[in-house]
This record gives C-alpha cells, sequence and structure tokens, in this order.
C-alpha cells in the first residue's frame, strides 16, 4: 500500500517561511558586495545576525523589548547622522536598506512585514544591479526571485488559515511562538517527508521556464528611445584604480601591475584585419612633480571647456564614409567600473557612440575622451572608422612652442598652460644630473628629437633592467632623477617617467601617456580581453612638426613599431576556463546590458531572414525530393524490382509497428508511475469483471449481475482499500454469475 | 401522505469541476476559451489582492524608471516580473484543473441551530496536487411569492439590503494541498436564521495560488434546496388539562418493553439469546431476535390551523410553527404521538420517524393561508373524531396556546 505523505502543518509552515525570509534577506544584503559604499562592515554584520536569527528563531524573543522598541528610533537617528556626514546621498540609503531589511529578516513578521521584506530585497538588488549592471548581479536576481517566489507561496499558504492581524503586535514580539520552538532536524525531516519530488522537479522546469520567458520578454518589450540618463548615479561616486586618474605618484602602480582581473573588453567585427594589438590611450599626463607625474590643471580646463551632454561624438577631421585605413571595423568597449572615467582609445577614430546620453569631457588635440564622473557601472562604448596611428596631430601646442622659443609668447596667452609638457625637474642637482645624463646620451650634440629618444631608449635599457617593482637610492635629486642615475631595475612608469624628464631636458617636448597595452584574444568569442595587469605608461614627444609621436622606452616593447597581431594572437589566444567563463560575462554585456532598439530591430531581422530562407530550403528540399521520387517511379519497374520495394514497405510498416508497441508500452509504464494504483493485481481483476459485465450487459444478460455484486466490483476497482470486502470472494461470485448468464 | 426528503436536489450531488458550465454549451476547448472572453462565466472574477497591488505598483515603477533611463537592467526586472505574473496565472490555472467538488448538506436544517454542510472535493489530477482553494457557500431564504407580493414595492436600496439581510455567507479553507487522485471534505457550520425554504449555493471555488498576487474565483453551478425546520422553543404544559387514556392500552408504533411482538430485527452482539426467534432464524438461516410494542401511553394528535385571519400577525405564526414543533418532537420522543396534521392537507399517522420529519417539512414551508371557513375542511378533521386532539390558537399578541380537547393544556 502506497504511503500516505504527511502534510505540513501550520506551525512548520511558518517555519520555513522564516527560513525563506532569512535567505532572502541574505541575498539582497550580499549585492551590496558589488557596490563600492562602504557598506561591507554592515553586511558582514547583518549577514552574522540574520544567520543566527534563522538557525535560532527563538533568538529574537530573547531581545528586551525596550530594544525592539528602540531599534526602529535608532535606525532612524543613525540614518539621519549617516546623512549629515557623508557626501553623498545614494550609499546612505543602500546602508539603511540594508539596516532595514535586517531588522525585519530577525524580527517575527506577519503578512504586511513580509512584503515589505521582499519590498527592500528587491530594492537593494535592484539597486546593485542598475549601479554595477555586473553578471553577478544576474545570479543573485535569479537566486533572490526563487526564494521570493517560495516566499510568497509560503506566504499564501498560511494567510489562508491564519485569519490574524496583518502586523505583528509589540507584545508578540517578546514571545516565543509555537513554531520557534522546535529543532531545523525535525523539520527538515518531516519536509523531505512532505515533499513529492516530482513536483519539485516540475516547479524547477517551471522556474527554468520562467527565465525563458523574461530572456523572451526582456527582447521583446518595446523600447523607445527618451534620451535620459540614469538618476542613480548622480548620488554615488566611485574611485578609480590608482594609475588611471589625474596623477600618477611613482610607485603607486605596483598592486596594478599584478592584478589579473579583466579591465576592460573589446569586441571587433573584423578582428582579423587588426595587424597590430593597440595601444589603448587612457590619459595624458603632462606636468612633472617631485612625486609624479600628473595632468596639468591647464588640460583639466580644457576638458572641462569642451564637456557637452552628448550620446556621439566625430574626431575632427575624420571622415564620414567608409576610411580604407580603418581597421578592426566596429569597435565595442566594455570597461570594468573602477578602472577610469578616461575612456581607452585605440587612435583616430571617426565616430565614438555611447550607450546613452551621457556628459563627455573632451580634448581632440590630445584624444582625451573622459566621462563627467567616475561610472559605478560598466561603461559600453562603440569606436567607428578607427586608425591606429602612433602620433597626435596638435597645431595647439605647435604654436605656443614656436612662440615659446621665439620670444613671442605673451605672458597672459591663454595656452601657455601648454608648456607644462617642457617643465622637468628643478633644481640645481636635478640639472646637473640630467645635463650630465643628456650629454652622455647625446654625446654633446643637439639632436632631433627622434634621433635623441632613440638614443635615449637604448641608454635607459642598457642601464636598467625590467622589473615588477623598484627602489630608488637615497639622494638630493628628485625621485626619478635618482633612479635614473642608479641602475635599478624598474617597470614601465619609471621608464616612461625618466625618459620624459631627459627629453625635456634635451629641450623636447614630452609626456606621459597611460594606458594599457597588450590583451589576450578570447578563443571562444573571439574578443580582446585587457587585464588590469596589461596597464602600461609610455611616451609621447614632440617631433617638432605638430606631433606627439608614441615611443615605448620599456624593455621588451619595440619602440615606435609594433608586432604582428599573427604572433601576438597564436601567443594569446586563451583557451582557459577563466577565458570561457570570460565568455559568460561578454555575453551579458553584449546581449543583455547593451541590447537596444538597433539590437531589437536587427533581431527582428534575423529572425525574419532565418525564417525566409528556411522556408525557401525547406521548399527547396521538399522540390528535389519529388523529383528524384518522380523519377524514380518513371524508371523501369521488374519482378525483382517490386519485390525489393515490397520488402522494403513491409519491413517500414514492421519497424512502424513495433516503435507503436513499444511507445505504447512506455506510455502505459507512465502511466502506471504516475497512477500506481491502476497497476494493484486487486483492482485490475475487479475492472476485468466489471467489463464482463458490460459485455454480458451489451447481451442483455445484465440483470445477472446482482447489484450487491457489481457494487463489490466497483469498491475493489475504485474505492479506498480499507473499504474492500474479500476479493477472492467477489471474485468467485463473479465467476459464478458469469457461469449462470451463459 | 409521502414522506419525502427535507433536501430537495435541483442537481443532484454529483461531481461538478472546472469548466461545468462552459460544456452545457458544447463547444469546442477553443470556442470555450474565445466564448469565455466575450461572455465571462457568472462567477468568475479575478480581485487584485494587497501582494498583487504591491507587485503592480512594483512593475510599474520599474516600468517607468526601465524607460526613463533605458536601463537594460531594470527591463530585465521588469521582464522577470512579468514573467513571474505569467507563471502564477499557469500556476493557478492548473491548481484549479481537474478539481471537482460536491456539496453535501446534512439532512435536518433547523432554525436557530448550528448546521454542518459538508463540501467535498476531489482532485482528478494524476500527480499534481491542488493547493490553497477556498469554497465560497451561501445560503440563500427563498422568499415565498404570496407574501413578497403582499408587501409594497420598496426602494431599490431598501430591496438590495433585504436581499442582502436574506443571504449568509461563509467560506472554507482547503488549508493542506489536496492529493492527486485524492478527495477530502471540508466542513461549514452555519446557523440558519428562520425557516422556510432555502437555497444552499457553492457561489465560488477560489484560490490564492500560488503567490497571492490574484485571488480567482470560479463560479459553480453547484445549489442545492433546503428546509428549514421551525426553531425549538420553550412552552409550559398545564397539567390540569384533562386527556383520555385508552382502557386496555393501545398498542404504540414503536419498539419498546412491552409484551406484544412488534418485529423481528437481525441480530446484534449483545442481544440476549433469550430473544432469539430460532424458528424464523433457523427457515431464513441467519440470526433474528424478537422486538416488543412499547407500552401503551395516552396518546395526542396535533392539528394545526394556519388560517390566515386567525394569525395575524406573523412573529406569532412564526411562535405557532416553532411551538407545534417541538410538541410534536417531544411527544413522538415520549411516544404519545398517534397523529399529525395541517388544516386542508391529509391527515397522518405518526409511526415512524420520517412521519414526523414530513410534519416538520410541513411547518418549514408553512405560510397562513386563507382557507375556507365553510365546513368541508374542518369536516374532514371532524370526522376523525381523534381522541386527544392538541389544536393552536392565539393568546395575547405573543403567546400562543395549545388547547387539549378544546381546554388549555400549553402555551408558548
Amino acid at each position: 500500500m502506497a504511503t500516505v505523505r504527511p502534510q505540513l502543518s501550520l506551525d512548520e509552515l511558518r517555519r520555513f517561511k522564516w527560513l525563506l525570509g532569512g535567505a532572502l534577506a541574505l541575498v539582497s544584503v550580499w549585492t551590496v558586495f558589488f557596490l563600492d559604499v562602504e557598506a561591507l562592515g554592515l553586511v558582514a554584520v547583518a549577514s552574522a545576525v540574520i544567520v543566527a536569527a534563522i538557525a535560532r528563531p527563538q533568538w529574537p524573543a530573547r531581545v528586551p523589548a525596550l530594544l525592539w522598541r528602540l531599534a526602529v528610533p535608532a535606525i532612524i537617528a543613525g540614518v539621519a547622522a549617516d546623512f549629515y556626514f557623508s557626501a553623498e546621498t545614494l550609499p546612505v540609503l543602500i546602508r539603511l536598506a540594508v539596516l532595514l531589511v535586517t531588522y525585519r529578516a530577525v524580527a517575527y513578521r506577519r503578512k504586511r512585514e513580509d512584503l515589505q521584506l521582499i519590498v527592500l530585497g528587491l530594492f537593494l538588488v535592484v539597486v546593485a544591479g542598475v549601479l554595477t549592471v555586473s553578471l553577478e548581479f544576474a545570479l543573485l536576481l535569479l537566486v533572490f526571485t526563487a526564494c521570493a517566489l517560495g516566499f510568497l507561496f509560503t506566504v499564501t499558504m498560511i494567510d489562508l488559515v491564519d485569519t490574524g492581524p496583518g502586523v505583528m503586535r509589540p507584545e508578540e514580539l517578546r514571545e516565543v511562538p509555537a513554531w520557534a520552538k522546535g529543532d531545523w532536524a525535525t523539520a527538515i525531516r518531516q519536509l523531505r517527508r512532505a515533499i513529492d519530488w516530482r513536483v519539485v522537479g516540475f516547479a524547477s522546469v517551471l522556474f527554468v521556464g520562467v527565465v525563458g520567458v523574461s530572456a523572451l520578454l526582456f527582447m521583446l518589450i518595446p523600447r523607445f528611445e527618451i534620451g535620459s540618463s540614469f538618476f542613480l548615479d548622480k548620488y554615488i561616486t566611485r574611485k578609480s584604480r590608482t594609475g588611471f586618474t589625474e596623477q600618477v605618484r611613482f610607485g603607486d602602480v605596483t598592486e596594478l601591475v599584478r592584478d589579473e582581473s579583466v579591465a576592460l573588453r573589446v569586441d571587433l567585427t573584423e578582428a582579423a584585419s587588426l595587424p597590430e594589438l593597440p595601444y589603448f590611450r587612457l590619459i595624458v599626463l603632462d606636468e612633472y612633480t617631485p612625486t609624479g607625474f600628473r595632468m596639468s590643471a591647464g588640460l583639466k580646463n580644457d576638458l572641462l571647456r569642451a564637456q557637452r551632454f552628448t550620446q556621439t561624438l566625430r574626431e575632427r577631421g575624420a571622415g564620414h564614409g567608409p576610411n580604407p585605413a580603418s581597421v578592426g571595423g566596429q569597435w565595442t568597449f566594455y570597461v570594468e567600473p573602477g578602472v577610469s572615467r578616461f575612456l581607452p582609445l585605440p587612435g583616430k577614430f571617426a565616430t565614438l557612440r555611447l550607450r546613452e546620453t551621457t556628459p563627455v569631457q573632451m580634448s581632440m588635440s590630445n584624444r582625451l575622451v573622459a566621462l563627467r564622473s567616475e561610472p559605478m557601472a560598466m561603461t559600453a562604448f562603440q569606436l567607428d572608422g578607427v586608425e591606429l596611428l602612433s602620433d597626435v596631430a596638435d597645431a595647439g601646442f605647435e604654436r605656443v612652442w614656436q612662440a615659446q622659443r621665439d620670444g613671442t609668447l605673451r605672458a597672459t596667452d591663454p595656452a601657455r598652460h601648454l608648456l607644462a609638457s617642457t617643465e622637468g625637474p628643478l633644481g640645481d642637482a636635478n640639472e646637473t644630473a640630467l645635463r650630465r645624463m643628456v650629454a652622455e646620451i647625446a654625446g654633446g650634440a643637439t639632436l632631433p628629437a627622434a634621433e635623441f629618444v632613440a638614443r635615449a631608449t637604448a641608454w635607459l635599457q642598457t642601464r636598467h633592467a625590467y622589473a615588477l617593482s623598484a627602489s630608488i637610492p637615497r639622494g638630493e635629486a628628485d625621485d626619478i632623477v635618482r633612479w635614473l642615475e642608479s641602475n635599478e631595475p624598474a617597470f614601465c612608469e619609471y621608464f616612461a617617467s625618466g625618459l620624459v624628464v631627459l627629453c625635456r631636458a634635451a629641450g623636447h617636448p614630452a609626456r606621459v601617456v597611460a594606458g594599457f597595452r597588450g590583451g589576450a584574444l578570447n578563443a571562444f568569442e573571439n574578443y580582446i580581453m585587457v587585464r588590469n595587469s596589461d596597464a602600461h605608461a609610455w611616451v609621447e614627444v614632440f617631433d617638432g612638426n605638430g606631433r606627439w609621436v608614441r615611443t615605448d622606452p620599456t624593455p621588451g616593447n619595440a619602440a615606435l613599431g609594433s608586432r604582428a597581431l599573427e604572433t601576438e594572437v597564436a601567443r594569446a589566444g586563451d583557451r582557459s576556463w577563466t577565458a570561457r567563463m570570460d565568455t559568460l560575462r561578454v555575453f551579458w554585456y553584449r546581449r543583455v546590458v547593451n541590447f537596444d532598439t538597433r539590437q531589437q530591430v536587427e533581431l527582428a531581422d534575423s529572425v525574419k531572414s532565418y525564417a525566409t530562407s528556411a522556408g525557401e530550403a525547406i521548399r527547396a528540399r521538399l522540390g528535389r525530393l519529388g523529383e528524384r521520387l518522380k523519377a524514380w517511379l518513371a524508371g523501369p519497374w521488374d519482378l525483382a524490382r517490386a519485390g525489393r520495394v515490397a520488402t522494403g514497405a513491409l519491413l517500414v510498416a514492421a519497424l512502424g509497428w513495433a516503435l507503436a508497441r513499444v511507445a505504447l508500452l512506455a506510455w502505459r509504464r507512465w502511466q502506471g508511475w504516475l497512477a500506481p494504483v491502476a497497476l494493484d493485481p486487486v483492482r485490475r481483476e475487479a475492472g476485468r469483471w466489471l467489463r464482463q459485465r458490460q459485455v454480458n450487459a451489451r447481451d442483455g444478460n445484465a440483470a445477472s449481475w446482482p447489484d450487491v455484486l457489481v457494487l463489490d466490483l466497483q469498491r475493489l476497482r475504485y474505492g479506498r482499500r480499507e473499504t474492500w470486502p474479500n476479493p477472492r470472494a467477489i471474485f468467485q461470485q463473479a465467476k459464478r454469475v458469469r457461469r449462470q448468464a451463459k | 401522505m409521502t414522506a419525502h426528503s427535507s433536501a430537495l436536489p435541483i442537481v443532484a450531488a454529483e461531481w461538478e469541476g472546472t469548466g461545468g458550465a462552459a460544456a452545457e454549451l458544447k463547444m469546442s476547448r477553443g470556442q470555450r476559451l474565445v466564448w469565455s472572453l466575450v461572455f465571462p462565466v457568472k462567477g468568475h472574477r479575478v480581485a487584485v489582492t494587497l501582494p498583487g497591488v504591491f507587485l503592480i505598483g512594483l512593475a510599474l515603477g520599474i516600468g517607468t524608471a526601465a524607460y526613463n533611463t533605458a536601463s537594460n537592467i531594470l527591463f530585465l526586472t521588469l521582464s522577470l516580473l512579468l514573467a513571474c505574473l505569467l507563471l502564477s496565472g499557469l500556476l493557478s490555472w492548473m491548481n484549479m484543473r481537474g478539481v471537482h467538488w460536491r456539496l453535501r448538506p446534512t439532512r435536518s436544517w433547523r432554525a436557530g441551530h448550528d448546521t454542518a454542510v459538508a463540501v467535498e472535493a476531489l482532485n482528478t489530477k494524476s500527480w499534481l496536487p491542488s493547493y490553497g482553494l477556498f469554497f465560497d457557500l451561501r445560503v440563500r431564504a427563498l422568499t415565498d411569492a404570496t407574501t413578497a407580493d403582499a408587501q409594497p414595492v420598496p426602494k431599490v436600496r431598501e430591496a438590495l439590503a433585504a436581499a442582502e439581510r436574506a443571504v449568509q455567507r461563509g467560506r472554507v479553507n482547503l488549508s493542506g494541498r489536496l492529493e492527486p487522485n485524492g478527495t477530502t471534505a471540508l466542513e461549514w457550520v452555519h446557523q440558519p436564521q428562520q425557516r422556510g425554504v432555502a437555497m444552499l449555493e457553492l457561489a465560488a471555488v477560489g484560490s490564492l495560488f500560488p503567490f497571492g498576487f490574484l485571488r480567482k474565483s470560479i463560479g459553480t453551478a453547484l445549489r442545492q434546496r433546503v428546509l428549514v425546520w421551525p426553531a425549538q422553543i420553550d412552552y409550559q404544559w398545564h397539567v390540569s388539562a384533562p386527556a383520555t387514556i385508552g382502557a386496555s392500552g393501545r398498542r404504540t408504533a414503536h419498539a419498546g418493553g412491552g409484551d406484544d411482538l412488534f418485529a423481528l430485527r437481525k441480530y446484534q452482539v449483545g442481544d440476549s439469546h433469550r430473544l432469539v426467534h430460532w424458528k424464523a432464524s433457523a427457515r431464513l438461516g441467519r440470526l433474528l431476535v424478537r422486538q416488543f410494542a412499547a407500552e401503551t401511553h395516552a396518546g395526542f394528535s396535533l392539528l394545526v390551523d394556519p388560517a390566515a385571519e386567525v394569525w395575524t400577525r406573523p412573529e406569532q405564526f412564526e411562535v405557532l410553527c416553532s411551538f407545534a414543533g417541538t410538541l410534536a418532537e417531544d411527544l413522538f420522543a415520549s411516544g404519545r404521538l398517534r397523529g399529525v396534521g395541517i388544516a386542508g392537507e391529509p391527515w397522518c399517522e405518526t409511526r415512524r420517524l420520517r412521519d414526523l420529519e414530513a410534519f416538520l417539512d410541513q411547518l418549514a414551508s408553512l405560510r397562513p393561508t386563507a382557507l375556507p371557513r365553510d365546513g368541508n375542511a374542518g369536516a374532514s378533521r371532524g370526522e376523525r373524531a381523534e381522541p386527544n386532539l392538541i389544536t393552536f390558537a392565539p393568546e395575547g399578541p405573543r403567546t400562543v396556546g395549545a388547547y387539549l380537547n378544546g381546554h388549555r393544556a400549553a402555551s408558548a
């Protein structure tokens, strides 16, 4: 006899509601981990408290009543103070939401408080998702949805029976409810007994279906270009990684070069046309300070003055039509949050298109594009007509430089700040040392910029080796001068700064440029992964002819040259599991985060073209089949051929029959699995006798079957086993009746 | 007089299930779906609950933010919310699918007494249980057409209020799950307020399943007509009233401790062996025992005359019905009720319990009638010349008196 699965009692349902509510709160609180809002300690404490409350549901009743009464006022007071001391609004709101979620998760709840918990949790999840657009958000959103659905299901089941008030009364918080007095082991055992795993499996399939349907809806929801920027990012800021801000101190980037996480991904429509792995220019550091290089105030002002609210930028001089010199087709960049507010640019471009209308700062003479503030989320933008040039035309600087050399530059010239690219370390110690080094490099001659750069690079690489850390000997001069005088190894930042200082000392304007160099081609999805360890610094030297020319003094990087992409890619094509997982993130960026009306139209077009081509292909194939059949039928028929055809037809028929039998058998077994009662031999026997009675009824002998016997047979066939009469006696009686009916 | 059941089923107590009403239209499933959209079945209702309002507000908020900001994360969240709403509808449909129900009211309903109505639910699905069902029940007093016509036409609001007062509503919830191929019975206890004919209806079967966003109800055509007997009432018996007692004792129609053989019945465990009727047992092949008739008592007959000109006050008429019913039951319980009758109706000897129940059924739907006072009706009673005949008459504005052979014997 099949065992009867027990039902969960109301108290057990309440206990599992407590568990699901806690899980929901934990998931929502953990999303804050992806936000840079200085709440990690709070999240850790909240998580510990929630886990403790889940494990011991009776503990909240032991909290003194005074604490429960003071909890909400204390939260309000704390948040008010937080507002007062914090410069940003959103982090305060997030901390408030974390506190409220924790409070709701650890206090006993009724229906209305349950709904509050869901809404607060959803607020945290959505805010975190919107601000970070990370792939982890998708995972947490799915987990949150599963928890919320289970939670709502339990709430509904309880609500059907529990007709009490919708909110908890204060005095109820002090009493340990009956459901909280048991232990989890017993509750879980009871749950295992009560659960039908087929239903659980079915629910899982349905949840997968929900995800599929939501993906479909996501693609089908009509979108309009309202052109408004997102609002939350105004209330929160984020700091960039050291190395890509307006000031770089010597040695600051040591951590960065050891970081193997992906900083940006570059998706090219024509990856094969890329001749070399480009330098991704991020920021220009033109002003020397004794502790490092930084962006001059003049350059910052240039950027600010050019700021505008736009979605599309066109570089001056770039053509609107297809440019034969452009490479890579369309470049789509996905820059991880926290990298920099400056956008990485591989060279000259025709069009730069952002995902939405955004305040953008730009300086086309320096080929710099920056967002107004550090983005909290992944930044995506596209470039068209990219030319991988190693120089930047700057007519403005040429004019100022010539005027400075001619002595005609006025003190009030607004472009005077550009001369920051000519000023090196000051002071006797520095100047003496630099003069000596320049003389050593140039041999006392005045060399053109390109030749001096070549010699200085060679001189640097001869004296210094490459290393991931640097040490500077003590002395009176500035750090970079002391390093130049030493033979200490260092990394790119020192080589670039050293070369800039030498060039300036030799009378050649130069500046440090920071960005990325290199990357690895993802072998699965054909895009370039640029890691933080690919961060690099190089030099741009003014050639005296109106152009800043790139040179890379770091050992291992060819100056002004490039390595063939084929060899680079062959070496860097990444087939690791990390790369495989990274494709998931790129899929998320490409198909979800970056999905817009254009892609929607493209998708509709591709579906339409696929359907059309598939229809045509099927029609063509059917047509060919028809032709072949016609030709086959038109062929000469003889006895042997007819026999072969007949044998084949018979074989096909036999095979079809066998398959049908197997399918029928499988169907019956499935039905038997669904309703094991039908397989009971007594019930089947009773069913046979009832059918026999129907046969007799058709023959007009139904009257010979007593009503009592029919009722007994029906009871054996359909009734509960406890109510059965003796089956053997009933079947014997039925046998006698049949014999008499004959 | 023929005894009949107090429950008068209009629809037999057969299983009824989802789609039952539409099935009567003999349409295909698709046609039925389209038709139900054009002309929803009566009682089918979908109402938004508090969590549903939350969800709609949330979806609207997120949707607005998504369009304002073009944030795909918000579009994704919105899609997930909409997909959950679709899932909710699908699960709700699956939950109700294959569920059948029927009503099993108790046979006797009495005004002012708790009455149980069993609602049986059957889940014919093979392996999916059903959860969180509720059954909305309604008892509606059916007003008598003749008395309704006599009333002045009320205002619409008053009429609606009166109609609402005449309806008793209740809900029973299925707290657990209804197993696949399983049945369950839920009990609704309610107290009828007045005697008469009432219609017990299963107004709707609904569910908040699965997430409580929507309260979905399915109207059912399941209803059953029931009779509500008059309420029992306290009365005072005046012992001074003379009653005629039979000289040699009359044999009653009840089993008891007398000497006369009353009947034979099947042997039951505990019966004395001395009572076994061996001869009959041998003939029929099973044990039979003898039953003896009860001793004779002074027998009484009840006659209720619902003459409208006598019973001018409705509340006094209600007291009459309750008094007559209570007296009849008490006399029957003590084995002293010989017959009952209502003026203008056939006389009934009360030998069995169902005779008494038939009398209570008559009292349930009794209305003051303008009987012809010419002697015909009275003659039919008078010809019987029943000894110890109890009749009823008004005493003052509220009280009803019972008269034994014309003498005041009891009052209520």
